[in-house]
C-alpha cells in the first residue's frame, strides 16, 4: 500500500464492515424485489 | 468534547513523518492509501465540482435575469437545472464531508489511518469517473438527463441515453458512498485511541458515525429506485409504468425515502463542524455535548419517517398528511436543541471572531432561517400553496447553501493551518465571509417572494410581474459566485503556493482535539503510530 500510515489492522474491523456491506446488499435487493413481487 | 488528554510531552510527538515514503508526482495520488492524501483528494475534487456546479447556475440565473428566452432554450434549461442540483448533491456537498472525515476522524480518534486503506482510494478514484459520466451526458443525443435532480418517472423512463449516463453516474457515486461509509464506521468503532469512549468523541466523529449510517441504509434504497427505472427502459418492466400496471407515484416515495434522509446526510456533518468550530472560538467546551450526540440521533431516526411531506400534492390519504406534517415538525425539536446549545456554548464564552467563527456564526443565523421556512413547508395546507414554488427553492438553498457551504468554508478555515502549515489570510477570508454572506441573500432571500407571490420554479420564463426579484437574484448570485474565487485563492495560497504564516501546532488556543494537542502543523504524513491514552 502506497503511504497508508502504518498497521491499521484491529480485530474485528473485518466483521464490521462485512455486517455493513450485507445491510447494504439487503436493502438494495430487498427494494427491488419487494415491487418485483408487489406487481 | 469533555476528555482530559494525556500529551506524553509536545504536539510533535504525534509525528513521524521520518517513515514517510512514498512515491511523488501523478503516481502519488493514484497510489495512495494514505487518508491525508484521500482527503485532499476529496476535497479538490469537491471544489472543482462546486465550480461546475456553479457555472450551470449562473447560466440558469444569466437566463432568469429577464422574462422572455435569452440565453438557452427550454430543454436545456431542464438539463442544467437538473445537472445542478445533480452535481451540487453528489459532486460538491457530499464528497466535500467525506473529505472533512478523511482528514479528520483519524486524526481525531487517535488512529493511524482509515481501518480499509485501499478500499478508501477506490471509493474515491470511483467519483472522477462517475463525474466525468455525469458531465459527458451533455454531449449524447437528447442532452444530459432534464427531469430534476429527483429524476421522477414517468420522465426519467421516457428520456434519451443521457439518462442512462446519469443513472450509472448515480450507482457508481452511491457504492463510493457506501463503500466510505463502511469504512467510517469501521474506523470509529475499531480504532478509537484507548480512553476514547463513545461519549468522549468529539462531535464531528458523531456526526460522521450517524451519517454513515444513514448512508449505508439509504443510498442502497436509492441504487433500487434507479435500477427500476433503468429496468422500465430498457428490460421492458413496469415498475413505474402506468400502462403496464405500474404506479409513478410509487418512485417518489422511494426516491424521498432515501431523499429526505439524504437531507440529513449533507447536514449532519456540518453540525459536527459548526460544533467543533463554535467552542474553539468561544473558548467554552461544547454546551449540552450529551444532549448534542441525542439530537443528532433523533434528527437520523425521525429521517426516515417524513419522506412524504415531499409529496404533499400526489394525493395521499389524510391520515398520511396528518402523519407526515406532525412528523416532519417534531425534527424542529432536535434541531432546536442543537441551535439553543450552540447559542449556550456562546453565552459568555470568551469569544474572537476569525473568519472559521464568522461562518458558524453564520451558519447559525442564515440556517436557522431556512430551518423556519422548512416549517412553514411541513405545514400541509401552506405546501399545497408554496409546492414547486421559488419559496422551496430559497427554502433548500437557505438549509445546503448557507447551512451545509457555510460548513464547509468554516471547516476549512478552522483546519488549513492543520492541513498546509500555513495560517490562510485572514483580511481575505473575512472579506469572504461578509461577501459571501450579502451576496448569499441577495441571491436567494428574494426567491421567498417570488414564491409566495406564486412564481413555480424549473422554468425558463416568467410572467413579468416577477422581473424586479429575479434581476436581484440574477445580480447577487454572479456576486456570490465571484466570491467564491477569493476561497480558491486563499486555499491556494497556503496550500499549493505554500504562503502564509506558519502556523504553530495549536493555531486556536480554545481548540482541544487530538489534532490540536498531539500533532503538529502541518500534520505529518504519519500520524499516531503510537496511539495517545485519552483520560
Amino acid at each position: 500500500m502506497q503511504g497508508t500510515s502504518m498497521d491499521t489492522q484491529r480485530p474485528g474491523n473485518m466483521r464490521t464492515a462485512l455486517i455493513l456491506a450485507a445491510v447494504a446488499l439487503a436493502f438494495f435487493i430487498g427494494i427491488v424485489l419487494k415491487y418485483w413481487f408487489a406487481k | 468534547m469533555s476528555a482530559v488528554i494525556d500529551n506524553h510531552g509536545h504536539a510533535e510527538n504525534g509525528g513521524h513523518d521520518g517513515h514517510a515514503h512514498h512515491p511523488s508526482g501523478l503516481m502519488r495520488w493514484v497510489t495512495t492509501t494514505n487518508h491525508k492524501d484521500i482527503g485532499t483528494m476529496y476535497l479538490w475534487f469537491s471544489l472543482t465540482m462546486l465550480f461546475i456546479g456553479g457555472v450551470l447556475a449562473l447560466t440558469l440565473r444569466a437566463e432568469l435575469f429577464q422574462p422572455g428566452i435569452q440565453i438557452v432554450n427550454p430543454e436545456f434549461f431542464n438539463q442544467l437545472t437538473t445537472m445542478h442540483g445533480l452535481i451540487m448533491v453528489f459532486g460538491a456537498i457530499m464528497p466535500a464531508f467525506v473529505g472533512f472525515a478523511n482528514w479528520q476522524i483519524p486524526m481525531m480518534i487517535g488512529a493511524p489511518d482509515m481501518a480499509f486503506a485501499r478500499m478508501n482510494n477506490w471509493s474515491f478514484w470511483l467519483l472522477p469517473v462517475a463525474a466525468i459520466l455525469l458531465v459527458s451526458s451533455f454531449f449524447v443525443p437528447g442532452g444530459a438527463p432534464a427531469a430534476g435532480w429527483t429524476i421522477y418517472a414517468p420522465l426519467s423512463t421516457q428520456m434519451g441515453p443521457g439518462m442512462d449516463l446519469g443513472i450509472f453516474a448515480l450507482h457508481i457515486m452511491g457504492a463510493s458512498s457506501i463503500m466510505g461509509s463502511i469504512n467510517i464506521v469501521t474506523t470509529i468503532l475499531n480504532m478509537r485511541a484507548p480512553g476514547m469512549t463513545l461519549m468522549k468523541m468529539p462531535m464531528f466523529v458523531w456526526t460522521w458515525l450517524i451519517t454513515a449510517y444513514l448512508l449505508i441504509a439509504v443510498m442502497p434504497v436509492l441504487a433500487g429506485a434507479i435500477t427500476m427505472v433503468l429496468a422500465d427502459r430498457h428490460f421492458g418492466t413496469s415498475f413505474f409504468n402506468a400502462a403496464g400496471g405500474g404506479d409513478p407515484v410509487m418512485f417518489q416515495h422511494i426516491f424521498w425515502f432515501f431523499g429526505h434522509p439524504e437531507v440529513y446526510i449533507m447536514i449532519l456533518p456540518a453540525f459536527g463542524i459548526i460544533s467543533q468550530v463554535i467552542p474553539a472560538f468561544a473558548r467554552k467546551p461544547l454546551f449540552g455535548y450529551a444532549s448534542m450526540v441525542y439530537a443528532t440521533s433523533s434528527i437520523a431516526i425521525l429521517s426516515f419517517i417524513v419522506w412524504a411531506h415531499h409529496m404533499f400534492t400526489v394525493g395521499l390519504p389524510t391520515a398520511g398528511l396528518l402523519f407526515f406534517m406532525y412528523a416532519t415538525m417534531l425534527i424542529a425539536v432536535p434541531t432546536g436543541v442543537k441551535v439553543f446549545n450552540w447559542l449556550a456554548t456562546m453565552w459568555r464564552g470568551s469569544m474572537s471572531f476569525e473568519t472559521p467563527m464568522l461562518f458558524a456564526v453564520g451558519f447559525i443565523f442564515v440556517f436557522t432561517m431556512g430551518g423556519f421556512t422548512g416549517l412553514m413547508l411541513a405545514i400541509m395546507p401552506v405546501d399545497v400553496q408554496l409546492q414547486d414554488t421559488y419559496y422551496v427553492v430559497a427554502h433548500f438553498h437557505y438549509v445546503l447553501v448557507a447551512g451545509s457551504l457555510y460548513a464547509i468554508f468554516a471547516g476549512t478555515y478552522f483546519w488549513l493551518p492543520k492541513w498546509t502549515g500555513r495560517r490562510y489570510d485572514e483580511t481575505l477570508g473575512k472579506w469572504h465571509f461578509w461577501l459571501s454572506l450579502v451576496f448569499f441573500n441577495i441571491t436567494f432571500f428574494p426567491m421567498h417572494f417570488l414564491g409566495l407571490a406564486g412564481m413555480p420554479r424549473r422554468i425558463p420564463d416568467y410572467a413579468t410581474q416577477f422581473t424586479e426579484f429575479n434581476m436581484i437574484a440574477s445580480v447577487g448570485a454572479f456576486g456570490f459566485g465571484l466570491t467564491q474565487l477569493l476561497f480558491l485563492y486563499i486555499v491556494l495560497k497556503c496550500s499549493v503556493f505554500g504562503k502564509g504564516e506558519k502556523a504553530p501546532a495549536r493555531p486556536w488556543e480554545g481548540a482541544d482535539t487530538l489534532e490540536w494537542t498531539h500533532l503538529p502543523s502541518p500534520a505529518p504524513y504519519h500520524s499516531f503510530h503510537d496511539q495517545p491514552l485519552v483520560k
